[in-house]
Order: C-alpha cells, then sequence, then structure tokens
C-alpha cells in the first residue's frame, strides 16, 4: 500500500469531515460531514444536482477536496487515487450501473475482485455473489451488453461484492428498474448488510431508502441539511414536502 | 430578459462588438505585414503559412466541425492542381479559371467518393478516404500520357496577375491571406447557420441527430463538397507557386495529416483553430528545416517533433482552448460602443417555443393515430418483439410497461426507424411508415423521442442542445434560440442554458432529453423514462409537465417504471413481457390483473405505489 497514508484518529468506519468540493468556479459541495458505522445502511438523498453522487465519487477519490478530510479505518484516504481505495475495501458501484458491455458476465465479476486484496479469496466471493443472485450464473458465459437492465444492475452490485467491501457504495441502485426488480434490489441490500458489510446508499425511491437506512442525511445545494435515523426522517413533515411530494 | 435578446442587430451594429473590429484589425495587420516583407526567406515562410492555414480550415469543416476524420484531403489538392496546369497546359485555359474548375472537380469528386463512404464511422471513414488518397496518387503515376507520370509537370513561368505568377513574393503572400480570410469567414458563417448547428449536432451523436429530423448523409456530403472545392482551389494556387507539381508532393498522404494535424494543435472544429495551428507549426517547419536542414541532417525533424509533443502535452484541447479565455476576459474589458448582446433570439421564437410546452388546449379527438399491427422483430436467436399489436389514439396518455428486457425500447426503434420489423405494419396518420429509415425520416412524419440511456451533444452547452431540435424547422437560427429558449424555461432547465450538458445529473439529462425532443413539435412523442434519477417531487413535477404537453393535443406514448407517474398519467395502459403484450386497458385494471402482478409489478406493489 501507498507510503502517503497518514494515521487519523476516529471511531467510525468512513468519516467525511467538512469537506468542499469545486467543479471549477462552482461548489458542489459545502462543509459535508457523514459517518458510517459497521452494519449500517446510511442513505443520502436530496434533489438531482444536490450533490449525492458528487459526494460518492469524491469518497472513491474521483474528485479532489479542497478543505477537510476523509477517513477509512483510520487511515486518511482524500488524497489516495481510486485503485488504492479499493484496496482499503471501500467499493463503489456507480450510478448507470456501468459493466463492461464487451465482456461476459463471468469476466465482468472477475474484474471486481481485480485488487490483490480480494483476488485471494475469489472463489469464495464468486459463491456468495452467485447465491445471492442465482440469475448470474445462468448468463456467466452472456454478453454483459446482452443483459436486461435489471441483470445489470444485479451484476454491477455482484462485480461490487466480488472486491470484498467492508463498505459498498451504491448509487441509486434502482434507476430505470421494473417494480419487481426494485423489491429484489432492496431485499439484496439488507441482505448485504446481514451478511456484515455496510452500505452508504444514494437514491432517488426516497421512500423505500429511508425505510430501510439506520441513518440518513439530507443533502441540498451541496451541504447536508438534516440528518437523523431513517424513519425519523420519513415522518419528518418539511422530507414529505420537499422529497415524497406527499 | 427582454433587453439583453437582441432582435434584429444589423451587421453595422456588432461592428462595435470588440471580437468584430479586433478581427478587422488583425486582417488589416496581416496585409500590412504582408507588403511590408520583401525577404524572400520569410516571404516564403508567410506565404506557406496563409496556404496551410486554407487549406486546414477547408479540411475543418469537414473533419472538425462534421466530425469526419478525413485523411484523403490531399486527394483534392491534387486534383486541383493537376486539373488547372492540365487545362492550361492543353487548352491555355486562365489559371483563374482552372481554379475554379479544379475546385468544381474536386467537389464533384468529394461527394461522389465520400458519400458512401458515411456509411463508416470514425477509424473506418478514416481509413477508406486514405485509401481514396493514395489511389488518386497511383493514377497520377501510372497515366503517364495525361499527367506527366512519376516525374510530373513544370509549368512554364508567364509573369502577370492573369498567370498567378509574380516575381518576389508579395502577390503570392496577398493571394494566400486572401483565400485564408475567405474561407475563415465561411467557416464562421457556417458555424453560425442553422446548417452549422445540424452538423456539429450529429458530430456528436448522429443517432440522436437524426431523431431531431437532421439527415446525417445530407449535412455530411455538403461539408464534404464545400471542404473538397477550397482544397481543390488551393491547389490551383500550390502549382501556379512552386511551377512543378508531381505525384509525390501533391497527392502525399502525409499532406493529408498535416492538414488534419493543424486543425488539432489549434483546436479541432473552431473558426480561429486551424490559422492558430499554421502560424504556430509551419514557420517552426520551415525555419527547422532552414536553419538545421543543410548541416545537420534529420535534426530538423527531431526539434519539430519534439515541439509537437509539447504542445499536444500541454495543450491537448488546442492552442484555441488556452486562448479563448483571456480573449474572452480581453473582450469585456474593451469597449462595446452599442448594448451588449448576449445572443441572438427573436421573440416569436420564444413565445413559440413556451407554446410548444403551455400551449392552448386543443378538442380531444379520438381517431387512431399509430397502429402497429403484427410486427416482429429478431436479433440472431433472440425473439425481441413477438408479433405485437398496438393502437395508438390520438391525445391519449399512454403507458407501456413491462419488465426489463421485455421489448419496450425495441419497440421504440422499431417505431422510429432505427430497426426494421422482420415482419407486420406500422400506420401513422394513416401512412405506412413500416421500415422507413434513416430515423429522421420519421422525424419529419412528426414522431419525437428521447432515449433510455442519454445521447446529450456532450459538447454542446444545453440551450445549443435545445437549439439543435428547432434548428431543422426553423426558418432561421434566431427563431430556433427562442424556441430553445421558451422551452428550456418551462421544463426548468434555463437558468443551466450555458453550461455544458454532460455536467448536467442524469435526472436533468433526461429532462434535457425531454425539451430537446419537443424542440422539433411532434404529433407523436415517445418517452423512454424519463423519470429515472428523480426522487419522488420532482417526478411530481415532470407529470406535470407533461400533462401540459398532453393537453396541447400532443398524443404520448410513455415507457417508465416509477408506477406512481404511469398510473396517474395514463389514459391506457399496454403491458409487455417477453416481447409479447400480455394486458392492455385502464389504469386501475392493470394494477389488479394478475398476469401482470407476477410478471411485473409483484406482491409488494401496494408497496412501491405510495
Amino acid at each position: 500500500m501507498s507510503s502517503g497514508l497518514t494515521l487519523v484518529r476516529n471511531i467510525n468506519m468512513l468519516g467525511v469531515n467538512d469537506i468542499d468540493v469545486y467543479y471549477g468556479d462552482i461548489q458542489a459541495l459545502k462543509k459535508v460531514s457523514l459517518r458510517a458505522e459497521e452494519n449500517q445502511i446510511i442513505s443520502m438523498v436530496g434533489s438531482n444536482g444536490a450533490g449525492k453522487t458528487t459526494t460518492l465519487m469524491t469518497i472513491s477519490g474521483f474528485n479532489r477536496t479542497t478543505s477537510g478530510t476523509i477517513s477509512f479505518d483510520e487511515l486518511r484516504i482524500d488524497r489516495l487515487g481510486p485503485h488504492e481505495i479499493v484496496e482499503l475495501g471501500l467499493i463503489h458501484v456507480p450510478e448507470g450501473r456501468m459493466v463492461f458491455y464487451d465482456m461476459t458476465v463471468m469476466e465482468n465479476l472477475e474484474m471486481g475482485c481485480y485488487s490483490s486484496r480480494a483476488r485471494k479469496n475469489s472463489q469464495n466471493s464468486l459463491k456468495e455473489v452467485m447465491d445471492l443472485f442465482p440469475i448470474l450464473r445462468d448468463r456467466e458465459n452472456q454478453l454483459a451488453g446482452t443483459l436486461s437492465g435489471g441483470e445489470q444492475q444485479m451484476l454491477a452490485i455482484g462485480r461490487g461484492l466480488m472486491a470484498q467491501p467492508r463498505l459498498l457504495m451504491l448509487d441509486e441502485p434502482s434507476l430505470g428498474l421494473a417494480p419487481l426488480v426494485v423489491e429484489m434490489i432492496f431485499e439484496v441490500i439488507k441482505t448485504i448488510r446481514e451478511k456484515g458489510t455496510s452500505i452508504l446508499l444514494v437514491e432517488q425511491d426516497v421512500f423505500h431508502a429511508l425505510s430501510i437506512s439506520n441513518t440518513a442525511y439530507v443533502i441540498e445545494n451541496g451541504e447536508i441539511v438534516m440528518e437523523g435515523r431513517g424513519e425519523e426522517i420519513l415522518k419528518d413533515e418539511r422530507i414529505k414536502e420537499a422529497y415524497l411530494g406527499l | 430578459m427582454e433587453d439583453d435578446e437582441m432582435n434584429m442587430n444589423s451587421f453595422f451594429g456588432k461592428l462595435n462588438h470588440p471580437k468584430f473590429y479586433l478581427t478587422l484589425f488583425s486582417v488589416a495587420f496581416l496585409y500590412v505585414i504582408a507588403l511590408l516583407v520583401k525577404n524572400p526567406f520569410v516571404g516564403d515562410i508567410l506565404a506557406m503559412t496563409f496556404l496551410f492555414g486554407s487549406l486546414s480550415l477547408s479540411w475543418n469543416i469537414l473533419g472538425g466541425y462534421g466530425g469526419q476524420f478525413s485523411l484523403g484531403h490531399a486527394g483534392f489538392f491534387g486534383i486541383g492542381a493537376y486539373t488547372s496546369t492540365l487545362l492550361s497546359a492543353h487548352y491555355h485555359f486562365n489559371p483563374w479559371l482552372g481554379m475554379l474548375v479544379g475546385g468544381l472537380l474536386a467537389a464533384m469528386v468529394g461527394g461522389l467518393v465520400f458519400y458512401p463512404s458515411f456509411k463508416l464511422r470514425g477509424i473506418f471513414f478514416c481509413l477508406a478516404t486514405l485509401a481514396f488518397n493514395e489511389v488518386l496518387k497511383i493514377l497520377a503515376i501510372h497515366f503517364r500520357g495525361l499527367t506527366g507520370g512519376a516525374m510530373g509537370i513544370t509549368i512554364p513561368f508567364k509573369l502577370g496577375l492573369g498567370h498567378m505568377m509574380f516575381r518576389g513574393k508579395t502577390w503570392y503572400m496577398l493571394i494566400s491571406l486572401s483565400f485564408m480570410i475567405a474561407i475563415a469567414l465561411v467557416t464562421y458563417l457556417i458555424e453560425k447557420s442553422r446548417f452549422g448547428y445540424k452538423l456539429v449536432a450529429l458530430r456528436e451523436d448522429e443517432d440522436a441527430a437524426e431523431t431531431l429530423g437532421i439527415s446525417a448523409s445530407r449535412c455530411k456530403l455538403i461539408a464534404s463538397v464545400i471542404s473538397a472545392f477550397f482544397t481543390g482551389i488551393l491547389g490551383t494556387f500550390y502549382a501556379r507557386y512552386t511551377l512543378l507539381i508531381d505525384p509525390e508532393s501533391v497527392f502525399n498522404v502525409m499532406l493529408s495529416v498535416e492538414f488534419a494535424l493543424l486543425a488539432i494543435i489549434g483546436g479541432i472544429g473552431t473558426v480561429l483553430g486551424p490559422t492558430l495551428g499554421a502560424f504556430l507549426l509551419i514557420p517552426l517547419d520551415s525555419l527547422t528545416r532552414g536553419y538545421l536542414g543543410g548541416t545537420q541532417q534529420g535534426v530538423s525533424f527531431f526539434v519539430y517533433g519534439a515541439l509537437l509533443i509539447v504542445v499536444v502535452i500541454f495543450l491537448p484541447r488546442g492552442i484555441m482552448d488556452w486562448v479563448s479565455k483571456p480573449f474572452h476576459r480581453l473582450f469585456e474589458r474593451l469597449p462595446d460602443l452599442v448594448t451588449k448582446p448576449k445572443f441572438l433570439s427573436s421573440t416569436e421564437g420564444i413565445l413559440r417555443g413556451r407554446e410548444l410546452v403551455m400551449g392552448v388546449p386543443s378538442a380531444p379527438r379520438s381517431d387512431i393515430l399509430l397502429k402497429i399491427q403484427g410486427v416482429s422483430k429478431s436479433f440472431g436467436g433472440l425473439q425481441a418483439i413477438k408479433k405485437i399489436d398496438i393502437t395508438i389514439r390520438r391525445g391519449e396518455i399512454t403507458g407501456l410497461i413491462g419488465p426489463n428486457g421485455a421489448g419496450k425500447t425495441t419497440l421504440f426503434n422499431l417505431i422510429t426507424g432505427f430497426y426494421k420489423p422482420d415482419e407486420g405494419t406500422i400506420f401513422f396518420k394513416d401512412e405506412e411508415i413500416t421500415g422507413l429509415r434513416p430515423p429522421h425520416r420519421i422525424c419529419k412524419k412528426g414522431i419525437g423521442r428521447t432515449f433510455q440511456i442519454v445521447k446529450p451533444f456532450s459538447g454542446l452547452t444545453v440551450l445549443d442542445n435545445v437549439m439543435a431540435g428547432a434548428v431543422e424547422k426553423s426558418p432561421n437560427i434566431h427563431e430556433a434560440r427562442g424556441e430553445a429558449l421558451g422551452i428550456l424555461e418551462f421544463v426548468g432547465l434555463g437558468k443551466f442554458m450555458n453550461l455544458k450538458a454532460t455536467s448536467l445529473t442524469l435526472g436533468r439529462q433526461k429532462r434535457l432529453e425531454f425539451a430537446r425532443a419537443l424542440a422539433t413539435n411532434p404529433v407523436l412523442l415517445l418517452l423512454d423514462e424519463v423519470m429515472a434519477g428523480l426522487n419522488p417531487k420532482e417526478i411530481d413535477e415532470t407529470i406535470g409537465l407533461i400533462r401540459s404537453v398532453a393537453n396541447r393535443g400532443v398524443t404520448i406514448l410513455v415507457i417508465e417504471h416509477v408506477m406512481k407517474a404511469i398510473m396517474s398519467l395514463s389514459d391506457y395502459i399496454i403491458v409487455i413481457h417477453h416481447g409479447e403484450k400480455i394486458f392492455e386497458g385502464k389504469p386501475q385494471e392493470v394494477s389488479k390483473n394478475e398476469d401482470v402482478i407476477r410478471a411485473y409489478l409483484g406482491k409488494e406493489y401496494k408497496y412501491a405505489g405510495r
């Protein structure tokens, strides 16, 4: 691992502390702070353009912060590259699936355990993923580009799990999926937590997301405006008004 | 807002803008330089710089704006050079007339040869043009009787403007500079025209441009004809300047590469870029060769190559990208004698744009607008659509739902001319449109669509994206811009209009697709998951938007997985599964149907409907 790692005191698994992120002249994140602990589902909700995806992209090393720190397991990660962050077991399943279209399902999954940390246990991980998504076993030799949207999403999550995450970040896993498949994906998310992996979830299906979350953050215009337990936020009148349209 | 939008800003009004008087000043400056330089070495460098600037500008019309990366332009250059030279040698043609004939011949060949090559995309088009270039060179070597073969043709020196031959370099500089300015002006006019918008749109995404009614093959054809014409004309100038042409010098593939290279280094798809590229590289090339060529063979190439690498590393998007910001800052500081028009747009256009979203409710009609009968489509062994029958009534919102991979998007592609049905018929307004292709012809009939996987014109701003939807049917560019503004204002993207389309979130890109499709003023609008990536509140807004468009009398077919939206929007719902229609009926009936619940909604549906 890189020698650039510095130790920071932090009891949380993931600690995002007062980060600022800019896109050119535009400030995308303003003093954003989040925590994630073991065995939890943490969700982030907010309008389009509020900064949810930007937050995930920053945690996984694609954007640079101008101030603030990000730590994972007491290591400071905000100056590491995406591939180094993956090695730590912090895995990002991006918005829009982004599977490798011209590779088979199996090859996609194998790419998931590319990191040296995950490679050792690849056979175990593969079995777990196949048990979670039996359909992927049937499709093993099919090109990922020929899968349906739901199957691609399962593959994307499966590929993320192959990396043996300690924290899995899911960006809109329900995007464009049929109701039946949405139900299934949310069930899978709960199962993943039960197996000991924490989840940081960004989701537009606010109702669903909040009802399974231990902790939730509401983000508006790049700022965290509310945080609390999932059910509490779901009951909040302002949230009902602003995001659920009730 | 109204004050910023200059309706009919006269040409002379524009002269007061710093961009214009600075351009005029620079042009005058170049003419003065051309008149003052008497040193033949410097004169030669300048004449070559202006010539290659012109050539690169010509290439840029097709390669930069049209995105068709030609490596065959030396072919046109050679055609021009040989045509005028042979005409004056055999028929005593005036070289100016020969120049015109050479240009026209190059344009004709360009159209005929490139047109079939447009089917090839990306690197394959590039290879085809490269082959074209080589073939011409071989032909020129082979037909010795006509062309003088590999030895080439020597052009006798006859002094005078009529012969396009002069003592000293001054006249050559003036002529090549004038060509450069003329071609830059043509490029500028293209850029600001409806044609220019179409060309850039199809460069950014051909499929998306086609669904907006833009004919890709027609636009590329026009661009290649213009581009080949100018390149051919410049061939004559080169022949008169060097007095010797041979296949190796005028049909050289390295020339084709150089035309492209100058534009890329300078800034591809811009008016000034190719000229800047020429100003940087041509003198550099000449100087390194002049000072290092004699004593140290090959060193000049080394220096030239090294500098090229430096430029590419530090200015990967070209010199233009690097200088445009400071230029704009300068423009803002310089005095502007009249108002500062941000952009030109017509008020009628804006009103029409608003109308497209919030128009007067039209009287309900219920005749059949779209009738799909027994349509099937297979891909290899997979039957994606099986003998499907669908009827869409005018003025209704029809919901199309089904599991992922059921064939919903395939159905859209069959209607809009991306796929041809294996069997069955599709009628639109009582007219058969089965297998009518390419997609722009479907758009012209009045069918607009969005894409499930968004296809924004990524290099363009939000405003330009929507304008690309409006240009095909608008009488002029100002009206198209107005319409785009009117639409953007209503769909809530107004404040993002000057941002690049790709900087929008996915949810907003979906809305941009909706706005762009609306700009084509469709009779039937096909929406493919425009609500994905929106939160419940934003979904409500979009429902309102779709309703208001439907109220105008636009018929809408919508694919969506957000059941709340489908249930509240649709007059009628069609459910497909494994390429077959398994149910159709009113929304209330759909949610109770056992087949639909099993295949699509799931037992938990009441939950998802919240």
